[in-house]
């Protein structure tokens, strides 16, 4: 007779409270007639699966085909047979544990009856496998967070426990445990006395709480472990090499469910499943979450979702589409690449975009994006009454063109590159020099790779050669390999600097060889010359200057205390001779087209510049387990970008002549939570800087900063020194970091109170504006009009005329103080406190 | 009662409902007390918090306070060692303090003292090799604080860094100014962080403080308010996302808290007389008593009130408040009087002040949230001098420390006889940086938050606290 190893779930559904969790809305389309179904381990060679040792145990993974051509995941609702019984069995997530040894073979059959099959070997149970230290015992650890940076896995443990991070280094885990404190932790004559037992179960006093329950595989295997004698056991055969999930993508609906399968691939050619042994996690927690067995829900928002599995150091993810389903119909003809893959993913996913936004909005969209500021009152008028059909294409040549262009990327360069000041005794010289140098560089578009190997190749003294002051704030080899990677390569290295980076492949070996190549940078910094006495000449300055040092390029990694050479990221490492400045290949290396990084890196960071959100995000961490919202297009646009040999202006000129672009940020039925697809203009708060200088545009008060020139407007200032609470407030960062995450677009309370409340923007407000339009002579709706279009590029509508003029009419002593309170309430309108 | 987490609140997705910032902004002005929000701190950020339920209260003693008259007289010592003002027991069997400490003494249960801590400094000019360890960015505890909670508490906009100084208390005292004037600016120095992070000094006003004011006649400011209303029609249009919806949320709050006015914070006269009265110390002594020597021109007997201030910041939502007082420089050389005599007016001052603290934040439940630390920038040389004095030392350097949930009622490390030398491992400034920075975070989580520069992680998670508080 059959023996049926487990109980269907699909009957339970409806009833039992274990599900509580199972969504309510039930998938919107019905994929049609199943098919057929596919059983699926992830590691069976001819049919057949072996499980080796009492801790071997395999997931399932059980795939519908339907009619329509969708995939369906069934692991859950299929019904599990084995002829023989009795030696393997399979509980209802889909779990195969072994029982006795022997084979068998394993059914699974559908609701309506479609089959599939598998042989499953098993043996090692009588004398059973050594448990692998690495394999088996350490992932566990990082499991349950044990070794996490903020327990036992910070750099000086956690109440004298300590443990590798992530527990990346295996050997010195096993030194911890086994041999530190006497051996005092394990207890292989009564195991479940080990005082690591212990601790992990809640038996004893335990910061951390219970962790793990004595009932469970986990415990199993580190009581097997023990018993064992603490083996350390094989690594070289199973050491593994990769790992991967199942499935590698796939389209979900929401509220859907899908097992994944995590298999690692050892030495010697060899499989196991992991699935239960990885860290499982979602990039996106409000799109989806994933259990601890690997079963991923899918929420209620559409879009895309990545699950990540790490495993040791080793790291792979699941992609998962979630559809919204609404009809997306009359997209507007593509007009360059972006349009045709941004499209092609909204129509994939069901998600209709927002209609074309207005003239008078895509002017000032556009104006602020490219140039920093409004559009000027004439700019406005011509703008609207042009009839021309390229006239938006023509206005982003216009804008590509101007100054303002130069000032304002000069602004977003500075930032990034660090050219600041770091007190008012340190001379304004160096870094307005490098202002210069970097506004030149865009305006007269010097192509971006030579731009940036102008920056890291740079050497002399700061005075004639400007970008040298990026290594004022750079000065060591650490410093200057980090800000590299995470400004030009999208690589948060920093971690790696310690130890192995926790989310990418990233180790220390790549982290020092990386840094070799600034081993021979010699930077001077001298400090400022002491004040003479009275009646002596005052010393000489001596500059600021970068140097090459000749000798051979190298760098010591920490763990190892080995030199290591110069190596590109996942490049080979390279021997230079004592005369080369290493700078050089490295830039070389960067700029070769197949480099994965440099392009992309800077494609992804306009891209959000002008779209609002990194099609990676954050824009400067870019790694397998951050994956692109839209892979293709980032792939198009760098390609395009080298293509181009790196021309910064034509590479804003794809972006803003997209109809993308050109999108309203007005939401429709369906896109109002869409942050990832672009199926809308993401309105976004002014900048700082730009901010500033449209309210001194609309009340005519220009603002005076100390120490520059009358006139400079906020996104000129050179640097960070000049001293400004509005510009502090709202964030305006300090160059202290390579990242732009340092610029705060951030609401706070302040900036509300400093806008309502400040004698600042009191003084502004009651400025010329308001005094030259109570004494215009002209009605008050003309004068109403001229102002929305200045601070809003858009005529004021005839509710908010009428709301203006009674509002003045009511005020009729005092015509000025009445046109003060509207600017006072236009200033704070989020119409013109956000570009849309 | 008010209870944050109530479950009935309008919680979205996104955090907070614009209702619900309008209920908190008006609580803040009244009632709103530290638990709640420090509750609502904690809660604000989805996930782990970056940022505990905790405040600190920095008392910086300038001048170089001896450690031996403070927290380890060494009555056992040859006479030229020994305490010139005593010992009194404390509640800790078989631990004294110096003799202008009775009232301390007696909270010793509260207290940890730290024995073994030497700041390895003989100058006055390096305030920061305490206040920030020496660190590469030459930044003050206090404006670290702010760089990684941020500047100003999200709810109640008061800044999450100050400084209070004798005059924030008393606008018009009479100060004079001596070396410890030109000290004074490292106790809050941003460093390279920057001068958005440096500590708010209430008794300068600044821009925050003056923009909590109301200057326009009220009925002007309501018609503006009403005239930004029926404008800001765009938000409507908009919908939900979430930065205009957070930028409308702190403008309802901005509202409220002007025309309410949270600058009562900074207002004693808002406080129950009978606390000021508790922690009063202005009758302790007289200035003009104090301010005749030279090393002592800092000096006042506002303490008590500045450590008032101090709660009332905390409360209104400050991270960190850093209490300056000065005086302690006691070489007893003719610009301090003879024979350490300075300790009979700050020694009884620091006693009541602190006391009376310990007592009020006790009695509000508080004493687990906020952490006192009680240093200055050195210790005292162990032999007295020629002139009965003692002269600057870095070998050793008083701490105290209470709350913060840290573990109290000990005595931390040990000095040698004459109280010369640690005898125990020695403390640094670097494990008192690292011991307030694990209070008030959790270090694990900011070393992996994107948003703060490597630079300043490391600093955070550079050194290890002093073990025996945790």
């Amino acid at each position: 007779m059959l023996h049926r190893t487990v109980v269907l779930l699909g009957a339970c559904l409806a009833v039992s409270p274990c599900l509580a969790a199972a969504p309510t809305t039930q998938p919107p389309t019905p994929p049609g007639s199943l098919q057929s179904i596919t059983l699926q381990t992830g590691r069976e060679k001819d049919g057949t699966v072996t499980l080796a040792g009492r801790d071997a145990s395999q997931q399932l993974l059980v795939t519908g085909q339907y009619s329509t051509g969708r995939l369906r995941d069934l692991t859950t609702q299929v019904e599990y047979e084995t002829t023989p019984t009795g030696i393997v069995s399979v509980d209802r997530t889909g779990l195969l544990t072994p029982r006795k040894e022997g084979k068998t073979l394993l059914k699974a059959t559908a609701p309506g009856g479609k089959t599939a099959q598998l042989t499953i070997l098993v043996h090692n149970l009588v004398h059973d496998v050594p448990v692998s230290f690495t394999n088996q015992v350490v992932p566990i650890f990082t499991k349950f967070g044990c070794n996490a940076g903020g327990c036992h896995g910070k750099a000086d443990g956690q109440n004298g426990f300590k443990l590798s991070l992530l527990g990346f280094e295996p050997q010195e885990d096993y030194e911890y445990l086994v041999k530190e404190d006497r051996g005092r932790r394990l207890f292989p004559a009564a195991p479940d006395h080990s005082l690591l037992l212990r601790k992990a179960t809640g038996r004893s006093a335990h910061g951390g709480g219970k962790r793990l329950d004595p009932d469970t595989p986990y415990y199993r295997v580190l009581r097997r472990w023990i018993e064992q004698g603490a083996p350390y056991g094989e690594t070289e055969k199973s050491a593994v090499v990769r790992l991967e999930v199942l499935p590698r993508d796939r389209i979900l609906e929401r509220g859907a469910q899908q097992q994944l399968l995590v298999i690692a691939h050892h030495a010697d050619g060899s499989t196991s499943d992991v699935t239960r042994m990885t860290q499982l996690e979602a990039n996106v927690p409000e799109m989806a979450e994933v259990s601890a067995t690997g079963r991923v829900t899918i929420k209620q928002l559409a879009g895309s979702a990545a699950i990540m599995a790490r495993y040791q150091a080793h790291v792979d993810v699941f992609h998962a589409t979630v559809p919204l389903g609404a009809p997306v119909e009359r997209l507007p003809a593509p007009a360059n690449f972006i349009d045709e893959l941004v499209f092609k993913r909204l129509q994939e996913l069901g998600l209709p975009p927002s209609p074309r936004c207005d003239d008078g909005t895509f002017l000032r969209r556009a104006t602020i994006d490219l140039a920093g500021r409004l559009p000027t009152l004439e700019e406005t008028r011509q703008f609207l009454a042009d009839s021309s059909p390229t006239k938006r294409a023509q206005l982003i040549d216009r804008l590509l063109a101007s100054e303002d262009y130069a000032d304002y990327f000069a602004n977003k360069w500075g930032a990034i590159l660090r050219n600041r000041r770091r007190s008012s005794q340190d001379s304004p010289e160096p870094t307005l020099a490098f202002h210069q140098w970097i506004r030149t560089s865009l305006k007269d578009n010097r192509p971006y790779d030579q731009f940036v190997r102008d920056i890291l190749t740079a050497k002399g003294e700061a005075t004639k050669s400007p970008p040298v002051i990026w290594y004022r704030e750079v000065k060591d080899p650490s410093a200057q390999l980090e800000d590299v990677a995470q400004l030009f390569l999208g690589q948060r290295l920093a971690c790696a600097r310690c130890h192995h980076h926790p989310f990418e492949k990233w180790s220390q070996e790549d982290y020092y060889g990386f840094a070799a190549f600034f081993s021979q940078v010699v930077v001077k910094d001298p400090p400022p010359p002491k004040k003479p006495k009275k009646g002596q000449p005052e010393p000489p300055k001596e500059p600021f200057s970068v140097a090459h040092r000749n000798g051979v390029a190298q760098a010591t990694n920490i763990r190892t205390g080995k030199p290591v050479r110069p190596t590109g990221l996942g490049g080979k490492p390279l021997d230079l001779g004592a005369a080369i400045d290493p700078r050089e290949k490295l830039v070389d290396w960067m700029v070769q087209k197949d480099n994965p990084f440099f392009a992309r890196t800077l494609v992804n960071r306009y891209w959000k510049h002008f779209f609002g959100r990194g099609l990676v995000d954050p824009e400067d961490d870019m790694r397998l387990t951050n994956p692109a919202s839209n892979p293709e297009l980032l792939d198009a646009l760098a390609r395009d970008f080298i293509a181009n040999k790196y021309d910064l202006k034509k590479l804003i000129r794809t972006l803003c002549t997209s109809q993308v672009y050109q999108l309203s940020a007005l939401p429709n039925a369906y896109n109002a939570s869409d942050r990832q697809n672009f199926s809308r203009y993401l309105p976004r708060r002014l900048h700082a800087e730009v901010l500033l200088d449209a309210i001194d545009t609309v009340t005519l008060s220009p603002s005076n900063f100390k120490g520059a020139p009358r006139g400079v407007r906020a996104v000129q200032l050179p640097d960070n020194l000049v001293e400004s609470y509005f510009l502090s407030v709202f964030g305006r960062p300090d160059s202290a970091s390579a990242c732009e995450c340092e610029r705060n677009s951030d609401a706070s309370l302040a900036q509300a109170l400093h806008m309502f409340n400040s004698q600042e923007m009191l003084n502004k407000v009651s400025g010329p504006r308001a005094s030259n339009l109570a004494r215009d002579k002209r009605p008050h709706e003309e004068r109403l009009r001229d102002l929305y279009l200045l601070a809003l590029s858009r005529e004021p509508s005839k509710e908010e005329l009428t709301t203006l003029v009674n509002y003045i009419q009511k005020k009729d002593k005092n015509v000025q103080s009445a046109y003060e309170d509207i600017l006072f309430a236009l200033i704070n309108t989020k119409e013109f406190l956000f570009n849309h | 009662m008010f209870r944050l987490l109530d479950t009935g609140l309008a919680h979205t997705c996104r955090g907070y409902s614009r209702r619900e910032f309008l209920r908190i902004g008006s609580l803040a002005l009244g009632g709103l007390t530290l638990p709640h929000l420090l509750a609502h701190r904690a809660q604000a950020t989805p996930g782990k918090p970056m940022v505990k339920d905790r405040a600190v209260v920095f008392l910086f003693l300038q001048g170089g306070p001896s450690h031996i008259e403070l927290f380890d007289p060494k009555m056992n010592a040859p006479r030229e060692f020994r305490s010139i003002t005593g010992e009194v027991p404390t509640k800790l069997p078989g631990v004294t303090f110096g003799g202008t400490f009775p009232r301390l003494a007696a909270l010793a249960d509260r207290l940890a003292i730290v024995r073994s801590f030497a700041s390895g400094n003989t100058d006055h000019q390096k305030y920061l090799s305490v206040i920030g360890a020496s660190n590469p960015l030459q930044a003050s505890l206090g404006s670290l604080y702010a760089r990684i909670a941020g500047t100003n508490n999200p709810r109640t906009g008061i800044p999450s860094n100050a400084t209070i100084t004798p005059e924030a208390v008393e606008p018009n005292v009479k100060i004079g100014k001596n070396f410890e004037t030109k000290a004074l600016p490292q106790l809050s120095s941003p460093g390279m962080l920057g001068p958005s992070y440096a500590a708010f000094d209430p008794s300068s006003g600044g821009d925050l403080k003056k923009n909590l004011e109301l200057k326009l006649p009220r009925e002007r400011f309501d018609d503006r308010k009403s005239l930004l209303t029926q404008l800001d029609t765009f938000k409507r249009r908009m919908d939900a996302t979430g930065a205009l919806q957070g930028m409308d949320a702190y403008q309802q709050q901005a509202y409220e808290i002007i025309l309410k006015g949270i600058a009562q914070a900074f207002d004693l006269s808002k406080e129950d007389p009978r606390t000021v009265e508790k922690y009063d110390t202005s009758k302790l002594f007289r200035l003009e008593e104090v301010q005749r020597w030279g090393d002592m021109r800092r000096s006042s007997n506002l303490l008590g009130k500045q450590m008032l201030l101090a709660r009332r910041l905390v409360e209104a939502g400050c991270g960190f408040v850093t209490v300056a007082d000065a005086g302690w420089d006691m070489h007893s050389n003719g610009n301090s009087p003879k024979n350490l005599d300075g300790m009979k007016w700050l020694g009884p001052q620091v006693d009541h002040a602190v006391a009376a603290f310990l007592d009020d934040v006790h009695q509000r439940g508080l004493s687990d949230k906020i952490l006192l630390v009680v240093t200055g920038e050195m210790g005292r040389t162990p032999r007295i001098n020629k002139n009965g004095g003692r002269d600057h030392y870095g070998n050793l350097t008083p701490l105290a420390l209470a709350g913060g949930g840290l573990k109290m009622g000990q005595v931390i490390g040990q000095s040698d006889r004459t109280a010369a030398n640690p005898a125990t491992s020695r403390y640094t400034p670097n494990n008192l940086l690292a011991t307030v920075l694990q209070t008030v975070f959790d270090v694990g989580e900011v070393r992996i938050n994107p948003e703060i520069p490597t630079t300043v992680s490391r600093v955070v998670t550079d050194d290890k606290p002093i073990r025996e508080l945790f």
